[in-house]
């Protein structure tokens, strides 16, 4: 009796101590896994650290890439304005080889002479039957080369793209006092207008000038002092509105406005191009472009 | 022969402009205003008399004008022509009008004298569809009648920039 009790002592106490190793490898694995939660969540921290540092610089990296786009762009629009303007100058002049060499030719000296004399005639104002018979008949014979001088431009065949005009009021929202609009051509359509050949960018210039003026009168602001000015080598025009009663809705009427008065432009289609405005708020066109 | 098509060609803008010694961008905003701007840009020489017309474009100086360019004596006779010319408020001109026709050291003169009337307010100035016009106050025509007989001197007026200098 005695030796079962003490096999039994024995073995309760093996089985106790293997409880006890048992517990003893558990709790030094919870150690450990508490070691790692924590190493983890001290990365965890960091990481969490790390991205509400950027996710507080977005808006500022955000900005930042929208001032480089915004300039980016303007010289892209520019450079590739400049070289369709080349390519439709290059286009048109040999259209007007091709039929000045069909106009070289003596017989023609007498048509124009006499085309000349009537449109002479006509501008004075003193046409008489015969100078309408004889203008008649000098434009059949001219008609094909005055198709020529009078026609659409050549296409220069190229693939479409897009040019944007930056547009901007301040402040851009509610009754604007200032109306801004940046074109993507060189500031010398302007500055050197008589001496500066007229080519795709000066048209381009003409038609957004044209649609700002109609775009005042529209508002009735035919009056508002309008000043050209140059950025980054690009022709800007600034209008004062502040004097003037002007509806709240300019941003829509602007956009309008650019959009008339590009459509159906022959030069622009000649060379590729479509002209689309782009409405920026002041203070980033004004740090963007600055 | 070598025939240039550039005569069979209709008028560009900027044609029209020099013809009347406009800036092209001033062409634009008159035929604008004039509801008058073809849709291809492209004019006829009747266009420039229409510019004329709807701009209220005057030439008020010929060839044989304003042989003297001095301050002291091209100043009164402008005073002059305004007052004869009756460009006395509420009748205004295009400031262009008075010193178009003349060489670029007498516009340069006359622009400063009209900046200087502008600025002491004997002259009025504003901002129209057609461009930047002028008018001499009701008030002030004792003073210009005054400049014109060559009683009252005009260095004083020459003292800023000149009026419309673009840059």
């Amino acid at each position: 009796m005695l030796d079962d009790v003490a096999t039994w002592r024995e073995q309760a106490g093996r089985e106790a101590e293997a409880a006890l190793a048992a517990i003893s490898a558990e709790e030094d694995a919870v150690a450990r896994a508490a070691l790692e939660a924590e190493r983890r969540k001290s990365a965890l921290a960091a990481i969490r650290r790390e991205e509400e540092e950027r996710l507080a610089s977005l808006d500022d990296a955000a900005l930042q890439r929208k001032r480089t786009s915004v300039r980016t762009s303007l010289k892209l629009d520019r450079a590739l304005l400049e070289e369709r303007a080349a390519a439709l100058r290059r286009a048109q002049a040999e259209r007007d080889a091709e039929a000045a060499l069909v106009l070289d030719h003596p017989s023609m000296e007498r048509h124009l002479l006499a085309w000349l004399e009537a449109r002479a005639a006509a501008a004075a104002a003193r046409e008489t039957d015969v100078e309408r018979r004889l203008a008649r008949d000098v434009r059949q014979a001219l008609a094909p080369y005055i198709g020529v001088a009078h026609g659409p431009p050549p296409s220069i065949g190229l693939p479409c793209a897009g040019v944007g005009v930056l547009v901007s009021a301040d402040p851009p929202v509610g009754v604007p006092e200032a109306f801004v609009m940046v074109l993507p051509v060189p500031e010398a359509v302007y500055t050197q207008a008589s001496t500066r050949a007229e080519d795709l960018c000066t048209l381009l210039a003409y038609r957004l000038v044209a649609a700002l003026y109609r775009l005042l009168g529209e508002l009735d602001a035919a009056g508002a002092p309008v000043r050209f000015e140059t950025v980054q080598g690009n022709l800007a025009i600034q209008v004062w509105l502040g004097d003037q009663l002007v509806p709240d809705d300019l941003r829509e009427r602007a956009m309008d406005a650019v959009a008339a008065a590009v459509d159906g432009a022959p030069e622009l289609a000649a060379a590729g191009l479509e002209v689309y405005a782009v409405w920026l708020t002041p203070d980033l066109l004004a740090e963007a472009l600055t | 022969m070598r025939i240039d098509l550039d005569v069979l060609r209709p008028w560009s803008v900027g044609r029209v402009a020099a013809a009347l010694e406009l800036h092209p961008f001033e062409v634009i905003r008159v035929l604008v205003a004039a509801d008058a701007l073809p849709s291809d840009l492209r004019l006829h020489p009747a266009d420039v008399a229409r510019v004329v017309d709807a701009g209220g474009l005057e030439v008020w100086w010929g060839p044989g004008d304003a042989a003297s360019q001095l301050p002291e004596e091209l100043i009164p006779v402008v005073a002059r022509r305004l007052l004869e010319r009756g460009v006395i408020d509420p009748v205004w001109t295009r400031s262009d009008n008075v010193f178009r026709g003349l060489g670029p050291s007498g516009q340069a003169t006359v622009r400063r004298a009209l900046n200087g009337w502008i600025r002491s307010g004997v002259m009025g100035s504003r901002m129209s569809a057609r461009g930047l016009e002028l008018t001499v106050r009701a008030g002030a025509v004792e003073e210009f009648s005054a400049v014109a007989s060559g009683a009252m001197s005009v260095l004083g007026l020459l003292d800023d920039s000149p009026l419309g200098d673009e840059r």
